[in-house]
């Protein structure tokens, strides 16, 4: 076979414009592909971004990157407390004790979850710095009747720094005893993690004081441990810290605690993936068309090629070679034109709210109608304020991939056609 | 005496379809030897262009053998009449068939580049012989910029770039006007004699047919030497 007439041919049947020319055909089927690309490269990236920023937040503020969860007879002592802090890869080991509580003010109540941190857990702690937003006061935990409240309780309740709430839990001396548990402690800061179900649970205390109120049986102990690498792989360092840890403790990695959260956002996006790899499906469609009319215009130049001794095989050359440049050309266009959507997505959202919000306030001017609210595409409360978009090289490719496939399949067909045309019949009808 | 080219043996051809069977060629024995210019004459739809078909392995015959070269065309599969039709033929048709996305000079270099020459050694090839047909000035010009006449002349210049054993010629000048027509048939007849090709052309021109060195007669799908 020779390759290179196959070529030759397929790039003159590409530069053909006019009445009857491949090109405008052709740029129809580019167009298509690179069109259908977009949306996937765009839910690829973007939601890659979502997803981490996501449980990005949900680690630092709550599960942390690895957890290592004391057996219910062990009481952890800040002595006893191994210093996991020294390992190579760890940024952060910090002793907390969680456990439930019904909080009450003379306003209202709710059943929150305690959260009993160090003191200078605020100091410490850069990803809680990052993620947590302080609506009122400070993250102060330096005296022991001090609490932090999550914004949702802080409204029901209707507590504001400077107030006083009880706190009632519940210590266990034996097996069917409860022992019920007031505490007083004066609000120092309303804060925010952006989610309302994390904010309507959360009340942080000092954790001197979470071990006077809250006994080893009815509340939960783990060392909270922040890695370099979060993303990265972490059985390593987890067998390294398995090691260490004293008898008693089991330890889990994020994705082992927020498995179903993060396996939802992966399904999710799997499910939006295959949707938008559909829409490739149908640019194939019009590869296939495309490449059909093309064989069906061609087919005397066909016959003739054949007649002067070209072959099937080579005729089918010049079909796959146009398919093939389809492809490429849509396929460099499409991932291009995603990647730059991806990594403007943020900006795009704030201009498209500028644009519907000043539209709004217009027409509410004409109308004399009184202001209102402003339009947000994603409601803070549940999702992140800015995407964070990391080009996932190996994704790209992927798709990249994929669209360069499905372009050689759409072109098969047409190809083995025209490859099969007999010269006598199209010449004979001439 | 030279060696024969093409020899044909008792070959027939016979279209059968549900009502009738159709016999469009008869018995047809000949040969052709190296260097001679073969006219076949006859009526429309006598089967000139059908007995062409067979010899180029474009149609396959009912029945008889054709060998041209070292090949026994009716014998010989799909991929092996490719090979055949590009070491072996060189075709003129009544239409000149050019590509249309080609210039004249790549639409003759084409052949040459099909069978494996370079681009130097299909440009060269393919210079001379448009020069040889009197159209060097018009060499970069694309089809649609050529008269019917000149079209027909890169045509010619087409079939013999490939330096093929047989030139099979259906009606070349069938498309023409009387002073084009008499132009390419000076031509065609020039050139093949120029570089010793064989030639077997098809005609329903009984004076064109006195030009050959052998002439036969296609009547009732018998070929009759004349």
């Amino acid at each position: 076979m020779r390759i290179k007439v196959s070529l030759l041919i397929a790039g003159r049947y590409l530069k053909s414009a006019g009445a009857g020319g491949c090109l405008r055909r052709i740029r129809g089927a580019i167009l298509s592909v690179a069109l259908s690309l977009i949306p996937l490269i765009v839910v690829m990236e973007v939601s890659d971004g979502m997803i981490q920023g996501i449980t990005a937040r949900y680690l630092e503020l709550g599960t942390y990157h690895l957890q290592a969860v004391a057996g219910r007879d062990i009481e952890m002592t800040e002595s006893g407390f191994p210093r996991l802090e020294e390992l190579p890869g760890v940024s952060l080991a910090v002793r907390e004790r969680q456990g439930v509580a019904l909080a009450y003010s003379r306003e209202g109540r709710g059943g929150v979850t305690i959260r009993a941190v160090p003191h200078d857990i605020w100091e410490k702690d850069a990803g809680l710095r990052t993620y947590m937003e302080i609506r009122a006061g400070a993250f102060d935990l330096s005296t022991a009747d001090s609490a932090v409240v999550g914004a949702e309780i802080a409204a029901r309740l209707r507590v504001q720094p400077g107030d006083r709430i009880k706190v009632l839990t519940t210590r266990s001396f034996s097996a069917e005893s409860l022992m019920p548990r007031v505490s007083t402690f004066i609000v120092r800061g309303v804060v925010s993690t952006g989610y309302q179900e994390l904010d309507k649970l959360w009340i942080y205390i000092p954790l001197e004081r979470g071990d006077r109120i809250m006994s080893r049986q009815t509340s939960r102990q783990i060392i909270g441990i922040k890695i370099d690498e979060p993303f990265g792989p972490l059985s390593a360092l987890s067998w390294e810290l398995r090691g260490i840890l004293p008898q008693g403790f089991r330890l889990f990695t994020w994705n082992e605690l927020e498995y179903a959260q993060y396996m939802s956002f992966q399904t999710t996006r799997y499910l939006l993936v295959f949707i938008m790899a559909l829409i490739i499906c149908v640019a194939a469609v019009n590869i296939f068309s495309s490449l059909v009319m093309i064989q069906i215009e061609k087919r005397e130049e066909i016959a003739i090629l054949k007649s002067l001794g070209m072959s099937g095989a080579e005729i089918s050359g010049v079909f796959i070679f146009l398919g093939l440049i389809v492809g490429c050309v849509g396929t460099f266009l499409g991932v291009a034109s995603g990647l730059a959507i991806s990594v403007s997505i943020n900006q795009i959202i704030a201009a498209v709210e500028t644009c519907v919000n000043g539209a709004r306030d217009f027409l509410r001017g004409l109308l004399f109608l009184p202001g209102a609210e402003r339009v947000r595409i994603f409601n803070p409360d549940f999702y992140l304020e800015h995407i964070p978009i990391t080009v996932n090289l190996r994704d790209l490719a992927l798709a990249a991939g994929f669209s360069l496939l499905v372009a050689l399949l759409a072109a098969w067909i047409p190809s083995r056609g025209a490859g099969k045309i007999r010269p006598l019949e199209v010449l004979r009808r001439h | 005496m030279s060696e024969a080219v093409l020899i044909l043996k008792e070959v027939g051809k016979t279209y059968t379809s549900s009502s009738e069977k159709l016999t469009i060629l008869k018995n047809i024995s000949f040969s052709v030897e190296a260097g001679k210019i073969v006219v076949i004459t006859g009526e429309s739809g006598s089967g000139k262009s059908t007995l062409l078909n067979l010899i180029g392995g474009l149609d396959t015959p009912s029945y008889g053998t054709i060998e041209a070269g070292r090949y026994q065309v009716d014998a010989l599969r799909e991929e092996e009449l490719t090979i055949y039709r590009r070491n072996v033929l060189g075709l003129v048709f009544q239409f000149h068939y050019l590509l249309r996305e080609f210039t004249a000079l790549e639409n003759v270099m084409l052949p040459a580049r099909i069978a494996g020459n370079s681009r130097s050694e299909a440009r060269e090839k393919a210079e001379a012989l448009i020069a040889d047909v009197g159209l060097s000035d018009r060499r970069e010009h694309y089809p649609s910029s050529l008269s019917g006449g000149e079209r027909q002349r890169i045509a010619v210049a087409r079939a013999l770039v490939g330096e093929p054993l047989l030139i099979l010629a259906d009606e070349p000048t069938g498309n023409l006007d009387e002073g084009n027509s008499r132009m390419v048939e000076d031509l065609l007849f020039s050139v093949v004699r120029k570089h010793g090709k064989t030639l077997i052309l098809v005609t329903h021109d009984s004076q064109l047919a006195q030009r050959g060195d052998q002439h036969y007669n296609l009547h009732n799908g018998e070929l009759l030497c004349v």
